[in-house]
């Protein structure tokens, strides 16, 4: 594609993805908020032609995607690489059917764990669902593939992966942007054959898939997404991503064969390349992918047994890797002196009292994905188990069939429970399983930024919506009883909850309501402070650690500037020496 | 020169990502390729945080190496020491002279810790107040523009102008007037 360079600017990789969709004249896009992948959707909903949306979960995302490119429309589904885990229901099929209008899944992986709870390589999705993916290795390229991405997947009937990853999604890179070409939907037109899924007309589907493949391997051996770019003919590096400039940069001299297009791998250019360059080494991120697809075609790489295969790879990896000196001189011993900081739940937040208590009553609890998986540090150290999106509700439930002894709770955000905690609850409701479900209500997807979703009423578009009466839905389940608070009325919750646990007859909900310090309005400027006279030196407040509370000394002392008025250490000092300041 | 190199260092929430897009933005202006990398997530909750600013004719990787930064701006001084080995021996460090100590323990004021040991290693440090400056303007949000301010001096950048775009672009309408005022306090504030 050859395109006049005019007008550059900066943009981060998921602005650039953004743009190149609109550019490419996208009707929908649809996701949910996951690090790396969350500002795609964000800038795309800049656009006023695009309907941009958060759905549920990604599932759902790509369903809708996928019915707007059968009835011939463009659309855009991100996500996050975990996300694809949830959606990959709908991708292994919506791979038989193929599309109409062109069809774009972004998916983010995040080697290194930046924020996620595993770093499994979604390069393997593509081959396992028999679609191409491509791999841009900066912003431009972000925005080229992703506008190539509609073209090719309406040119061979498939939906088109473009795998990003953090270094990809959140750098910043100079970026050529263009006009929005113009595209209106195909006309609908029935086709129950190739998009209705029964045994018998997807078994025909079935050899029309490989029949694409065969199409589409021919095609990536012309396609100028892969290149490559002759210099030594004795050192030679087959990459692509952003590893494709780390080694651009380490190794100026090396031949480059420059992946564009991951899966199918263009295996003529990758044979004429080894045929030319002695000493072919593929760089690549997490699985072995490329080297085991290149070596079952029996040409020679080297691979894995140069490049670390665990966590992100970056030049000085490479350096080691390659044994190349590390020239420039650095100071490395004084990060001696340096005390560790992790992430903390925010001062006011409307987790942290719930966590105080649910420690202090000893219950066994499963967690879930959100700000709140930060209760598993102390001092609270409340959380036994996170695995995945919803899991909290169903962990609990097996904890619960094999120590009945134990009182196990599930904490889960509200966003997290709309994207998938409702079915867990469910079996909780129709297996009759005695566990308590913490559902905290914090009313925005916080850990990503603070996107809506169907519980706060409001759409990515800004727009007004009918919003979900969490409450409503639980009691609808078949819950009976559902007690609904504020976050902060936590000696409240105390006493509830002391009386739930005596009772012993789960499934029971808690609905802990208050906003998230990222959109709650305080309205005053009113702080806590310690009573010096009062405060008899027992450091129980500081078990909350709100980033507030401080130790000077023996005692506690609230630094009024970081104090967000939540409320909740005056109820946890047994002397009332906390109390509220009144600000004009 | 390869390439510059600029690290952005400090604590989740004081303003480093917006710095760095300030940065990045000067620098394409000044006719450079730039790339930048930073961290967003679970980081951004109070947690160190580091983005990583390249700038050159042309630039591949996001990510500095080793001893590859000549400039480091810290939003914090312990931060500014943990990021140590991304600087050069000739590196220039901007440090707001403000201290966070870790949840629960006691508050202490600036130490000036980090400028001693930096500078018996030989390295030019400025100390900037920008935090007490960002409370004189009633916004302690705009300590970052303070510190972008001295280094827009200490970087040798006249071009004012330059700087008027830089901050127009990177900040919403309402933010603009004390961003360029916390700016100008801490471009006055360093003599080189
Ligand atoms: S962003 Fe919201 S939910 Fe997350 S820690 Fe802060 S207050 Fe709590
Ligand atoms: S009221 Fe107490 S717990 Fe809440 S933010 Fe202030 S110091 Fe922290």
């Amino acid at each position: 594609m050859k395109e006049q360079k005019n007008n550059s600017c900066l943009m981060l990789g998921n602005e650039a993805i953004a743009r190149g969709a609109y550019e490419g004249g996208v009707q929908v896009g649809s996701g949910y908020p996951g690090t790396p992948s969350s500002e795609i959707l964000e800038y795309l909903s800049q656009f006023k032609e695009v309907h941009s949306r958060w759905c549920p979960n990604e599932k759902v995302a790509l369903e809708v995607a996928a019915g707007v490119a059968i009835a011939g429309g463009r659309a855009l589904a991100t996500m996050k690489h975990v996300g694809l885990n949830v959606a990959a229901d709908p991708l292994m099929t919506i791979s038989y059917t193929g599309v109409r209008g062109g069809l774009v899944i972004v998916v983010a992986d995040d080697p290194g764990m930046h924020s996620s709870q595993n770093e499994q390589d979604s390069r393997n999705y593509a081959k396992f669902a028999k679609i191409p993916f491509f791999e841009p290795a900066d912003g431009e390229e972000a925005r080229i593939f992703t506008k190539e991405g509609f073209i090719i997947s309406e040119k061979f009937d498939t939906p088109i992966m473009i795998r990003s990853t953090t270094r990809v999604s959140h750098s910043r890179s100079v970026v050529f942007p263009q006009e929005r070409i113009h595209f209106s939907p195909f006309p609908y037109q029935k086709d129950a054959e190739k998009y209705v899924m029964i045994p018998a007309f997807a078994r025909k589907r079935r050899v029309a898939l490989e029949k694409r493949l065969e199409v589409l391997r021919d095609w990536v051996d012309e396609s100028d997404l892969n290149r490559i770019e002759m210099r030594d003919p004795h050192f030679g590096i087959i990459t692509g991503g952003v590893l494709y400039n780390h080694v651009r940069e380490v190794f100026p001299q090396a031949s480059i064969l420059k992946i564009g297009i991951g899966y199918p791998l263009p295996f003529e250019m990758i044979s004429d390349f080894v045929r030319k360059v002695k000493n072919v080494v593929v760089v690549e991120e997490l699985d072995p992918f490329w080297e085991t697809e290149i070596k079952a075609a029996g040409i020679p790489v080297e691979g894995r047994n140069r490049i670390p295969g665990i966590g992100e790879i970056t030049p000085d990896i490479l350096k080691v890797a390659f044994g190349v000196p590390q020239p420039v001189p650095s100071i490395d011993d004084l990060n001696q002196y340096v005390f560790p900081r992790p992430p903390v739940l925010c001062a006011g937040c409307p987790h942290r009292g719930v966590f105080r208590i649910l420690s202090e009553l000893k219950i066994t609890v499963t967690g879930d994905i959100g700000c709140y998986t930060l209760g598993v540090m102390p001092p609270t150290s409340s959380i036994d188990s996170c695995i995945c999106m919803g899991a909290s509700i169903s962990n609990a439930e097996g904890f619960k069939l094999t120590h009945p002894e134990l009182t196990v709770g599930a904490v889960i955000g509200d966003s997290t429970f709309i994207h998938s905690g409702i079915g867990p609850l469910l079996d909780a409701v129709y297996n009759q399983t005695n566990i308590i479900v913490f559902i905290l209500d914090n009313r925005v997807t916080a850990m990503t930024g603070g996107q809506n979703h169907p519980g706060t009423g409001i759409t990515l578009m800004g727009e007004k919506t009918s919003k979900l009466d969490i409450e409503e839905l639980v009691k609808a389940l078949g819950v009976k009883e559902v007690h609904h608070l504020s976050s902060f009325d936590i000696s409240h919750f105390r006493s509830l909850l002391k009386e739930v646990v005596k009772k012993n007859s789960g499934p029971t909900v808690f609905i802990l309501s208050e906003p998230c310090q990222l959109i709650r309005k305080k309205g005053n400027k009113n702080f806590y402070q310690v009573d010096p006279n009062l405060c008899r030196l027992c450091k129980k407040c500081l078990q909350l650690g709100c980033p507030a509370i401080r130790l000077d000394g023996e005692r506690a002392q609230i630094i009024a500037e970081y104090c967000r008025a939540c409320g909740v250490c005056s109820q946890i000092c047994q002397f009332n020496a906390i109390k509220e300041e009144y600000q004009s | 020169m390869k390439f510059g190199g600029i690290v952005i260092v400090g604590v989740g929430g004081t303003g480093v990502l917006k710095a760095s897009e300030m940065l990045s933005r000067f620098l394409l202006n000044q006719g450079f390729d730039v790339r930048q990398s930073e961290v967003h997530g679970m980081a951004q909750r109070g947690g160190s945080v580091i983005t990583q600013l390249k700038y050159g004719e042309k630039v591949y990787s996001p990510l500095l190496g080793k001893g590859e930064a000549q400039y480091m701006i810290a939003t914090e001084e312990v931060e500014a020491l943990r990021y140590s080995e991304f600087l050069s021996f000739d590196a220039t460090i901007i440090i707001n002279s403000w201290r966070l100590n870790p949840v629960g323990t006691k508050p202490e004021p600036y130490t000036g810790l980090s400028a001693r040991l930096y500078r018996e290693k030989g390295i030019l440090v400025y100390e900037v107040n920008a935090d007490s400056i960002a409370k004189s303007l009633q916004n302690s949000r705009v300590a970052n523009s303070v510190l972008i301010g001295a280094f827009s001096k200490i970087f040798n950048s006249d071009n004012e102008n330059i700087w008027e775009d830089v901050i127009r672009e990177t900040f919403p309408k309402k933010f603009f007037d004390i961003n360029m005022k916390a700016f100008f306090k801490g471009r006055e504030l360093v003599t080189i």
